[in-house]
């Protein structure tokens, strides 16, 4: 087919691409200097880990050296003695009902209260983080319980009842990570959480006291339970389910959105000046709704003293965008099979590192996507940042006036990309932008070089849907006419049905109550469907793969049900 | 590249799933040759007025440890049988047992001073029954549940798998130890 002739090709020197000038030069990071926003564990975390293992190397000189066991039970005796020395009618009754909160049931009740609250939040992560690390905690304190093999208090008499191994004291570890969980996965980053944080304190030496002075623990078992405990709950919440990347948040939005304020604000700035030479004065999120994998920004920066301050757009990517990509890439193999390249990246500097490839390729070939500026390196491996230019008043074309012009600057879209050998795989509202009546193709990171030929058509019967969304089918399609065959949009719409099309598309169309593919199936000559199922080894091995992996995860927590019911 | 971090957290999860790693079973083995060993202590407090503890004199061929649940009032542990069974054999220390519909016999060479009764509760498909051995201030009870098919006689190398150890010789272990009490029978009040 030779439409060169008569479609009205865009013309790449018709682009009018802002130039930023970086307003200072680009500074190199000294060997030994901090990234912008080094990564650590915290202070208190890393306190929590040290009181472990000074724990555990304790532990380690009891069980070599008798002498050691002989101090320990002394000096755990000699605090208990005088605990019942003090021992009153009223502080016993006292002790006794602050001692139920370590019971089973309460710590049941607390947990399972828990998990239908993650559950009705669909808050997952935390949710597995948490049984991951409830399960982990239970193994660890009943295996120390077993090698360490310390019974109850010596010389004392003992108030209360109690089960297996004292060291270190199973009931105040699991309460101590049950309130951790809670305060993690429940109760937003900032001064509850703080608070939280205190009144679990609180909570925890009134329970180790009560639980001394019935002389049901010793001091340094009880101790070892509560550090053991909080040390385990916040390494695993603040591990993988740390705050900025998985905020706990009542309001409405996307968890993949990192909060680009306090410290990571700063670092930006830093880090924009330092590696781009942008002197960045304001940073705003935008477009959050139509974004989940990663954070977009509109980030103001100065120019010179003559010039107004100009917009870049940025995007933010951490490791938890891996993550989501690599999930979503298995879940569309389990579920389709290979429809098209659906393989994960395996680091954040791999994710952004293509997606500035896919833009400078966009843009040496003349469509209108952004002018790339740059990536910036945030934390390494951990987060980087791609720069790149802002469309200024451009609105979505979910909002904007649909002319003649945008459709066909739409179907040229397309029709480029197919000749190129380009597929964008996302053409959806969120991604058009509409600027003084030009239309613009935002979101460039799952463009793909030589594509499948379903997917090129893919691409075609989204733009045209996206189009007549705010227009209407037969004019969009009388105008695909000039650029395509009937034939290729039938194919168009043969290829597109339910996953081929982007969720933003297809609720749009559910909203508007227009079925868009049968009014343009009725329009374009008929095509028998393409099939979207494809099946083959690897499908296979990673379905069974994924289900073996659920039944080791199910079976561990079978077997340590005791834990949870 | 591959991810060491991921790798290594599947094979955590395959190891303790496939091992049913969990916070039941297992435990440190009451052998009446270490009479050292902290599961006496945990086993003389869960029933301090108790002046015998139960322990494992030897492991007869296809016999081994189960595991052990320890708590006030109650100090258990089981064993396994490649013929009986999983379970095959539990013994529990208590204050007190019910012997009611029990016959009392002869107590064996170990279990001097001791009352014994034995209540066989069935012998086919398979033998079930206890053993009681009652001293001062404590009862034992060895419980048979064998698998189905397993021979009865397996009981008689149960009984003596099992044995008897005085409180008052881990009493003095704790002493000699930590200079410290082990409170309750055969030893000096406690505090409180």
């Amino acid at each position: 087919m030779t439409m060169d002739a008569t479609r009205p090709a865009g013309n790449p020197a018709q682009i009018d691409h802002p130039r930023i000038p970086a307003r200072v030069p680009p500074r190199r990071r000294p060997s030994g200097e901090p990234p912008p926003l080094p990564h650590h564990l915290g202070r208190t975390g890393k306190f929590w880990l040290i009181m472990v293992a000074y724990f555990v190397i304790t532990a380690i000189g009891v069980l070599t050296f008798p002498t050691f066991l002989r101090f320990f039970e002394r000096w755990d005796t000699e605090r208990l003695r005088w605990l019942v020395s003090i021992r009153t009618p009223w502080l016993t009754k006292m002790a006794l009902a602050v001692n139920v909160l370590t019971t089973s049931w309460v710590i049941r009740l607390l947990r399972w209260g828990t998990f239908a609250a993650l559950i009705a939040f669909r808050r997952w992560r935390h949710l597995f983080v948490f049984i991951g690390a409830i399960i982990v905690l239970e193994l660890l304190t009943y295996q120390l319980g077993l090698g360490i093999g310390r019974g109850r208090p010596l010389g004392v008499t003992i108030l209360t009842s109690w089960t297996g191994y004292s060291t270190p004291s199973q009931p105040v570890a699991s309460l101590a990570i049950t309130l951790i969980g809670m305060a993690y996965t429940l109760v937003v980053p900032g001064k509850h959480r703080y608070q939280a944080k205190w009144a679990i304190g609180i909570i925890l030496v009134a329970v180790c006291f009560s639980r001394m002075y019935l002389a049901v623990d010793q001091p340094t078992a009880a101790t070892f339970g509560a550090i053991l405990g909080v040390a385990v709950g916040l390494t695993a919440f603040r591990w993988f389910t740390p705050n900025d990347v998985f905020p706990v948040t009542y309001r409405r939005g996307k968890s993949a959105h990192l909060d680009v304020g306090g410290a990571r604000g700063e670092a930006i700035v830093r880090a924009a000046k330092d590696q781009l030479g942008l002197d960045v004065v304001a940073i705003k999120p935008v477009g959050l709704e139509g974004s989940g994998g990663s954070t977009p920004l509109r980030m103001t920066v100065a120019t010179s003293d003559d010039e107004p301050d100009r917009y870049v757009f940025a995007k933010l990517y951490a490791k938890n965008h891996v993550r989501a990509d690599r999930w979503y890439k298995l879940g569309r193999t389990i579920l389709y099979g290979a429809l098209e390249d659906e393989t994960p990246f395996g680091t954040v500097r791999r994710f952004v590192e293509y997606e500035d490839y896919t833009l400078r390729l966009m843009y040496d070939e003349g469509l209108p996507a952004p002018k790339p500026y740059g990536i910036v390196e945030i934390t390494p491996e951990r987060e980087y940042m791609i720069v790149m230019e802002f469309f200024d008043d451009a609105v979505e074309i979910g909002d904007a006036e649909v002319s003649d012009h945008v459709i066909d600057e739409g179907l040229d879209l397309v029709r480029r990309m197919w000749d190129i050998g380009l597929a964008h795989r996302d053409v959806k509202p969120a991604n058009l932008m509409v600027q003084n009546d030009e239309l613009r193709l935002i979101d460039v990171f799952f463009v793909q070089v030589r594509p499948s030929p379903w997917r090129q058509a893919v691409d075609l019967a989204n733009m045209m849907m996206v189009l007549a969304l705010r227009t209407d089918a037969p004019r969009v399609y009388e105008h695909a006419l000039q650029y395509f065959t009937p034939d290729e949009i039938g194919e168009a719409f043969a290829a597109t049905r339910g996953v081929a099309s982007p969720t933003q598309l297809r609720s749009l169309m559910k909203q508007h109550g227009v079925d868009l593919v049968a009014e343009f199936r009725d329009l374009a000559p008929p095509h028998p469907p393409i099939r979207i199922q494809r099946w083959s080894v690897r499908r296979v091995v990673l379905t069974l793969w994924v289900l073996l992996m659920a039944f080791l995860a199910v079976s561990l927590i079978i077997s340590n049900w005791n834990a949870f019911a | 590249m591959r991810r060491p971090g991921r790798l290594i957290s599947l094979a955590v999860l395959a190891v303790l799933a496939l091992t049913a790693c969990s916070t039941g079973g297992g435990g440190r083995t009451p052998l009446c040759t270490s009479s050292g060993d902290g599961v006496f202590v945990l086993l003389a407090q869960s029933v301090p007025s108790a002046t015998r503890l139960p322990c494992v004199a030897e492991f007869p061929a296809g016999w081994s440890f189960g595991g052990s649940n320890i708590s006030s009032g109650l100090g258990r542990f089981w064993l396994d049988s490649d013929r009986g069974g999983i379970h095959a054999v539990e013994v529990s220390l208590r204050r007190s047992c019910d012997t009611a519909g029990a016959i009392e016999e002869q107590p064996a060479p170990d279990e001097a001073n001791t009352r014994v009764f034995v209540r066989p509760d069935s012998l086919n498909p398979s033998f079930t029954g206890v053993r009681f051995l009652l001293f001062e201030g404590g009862c034992i009870d060895y419980t048979f549940n064998f698998a189905s098919g397993a021979s009865s006689t397996l009981a008689i190398e149960a009984i003596e798998a099992l044995s008897l150890l005085p409180r008052a010789t881990i009493v003095a272990e704790v002493h000699d130890a930590t200079g410290l009490s082990l409170c309750g029978a055969g030893a000096p009040p406690c505090a409180g």
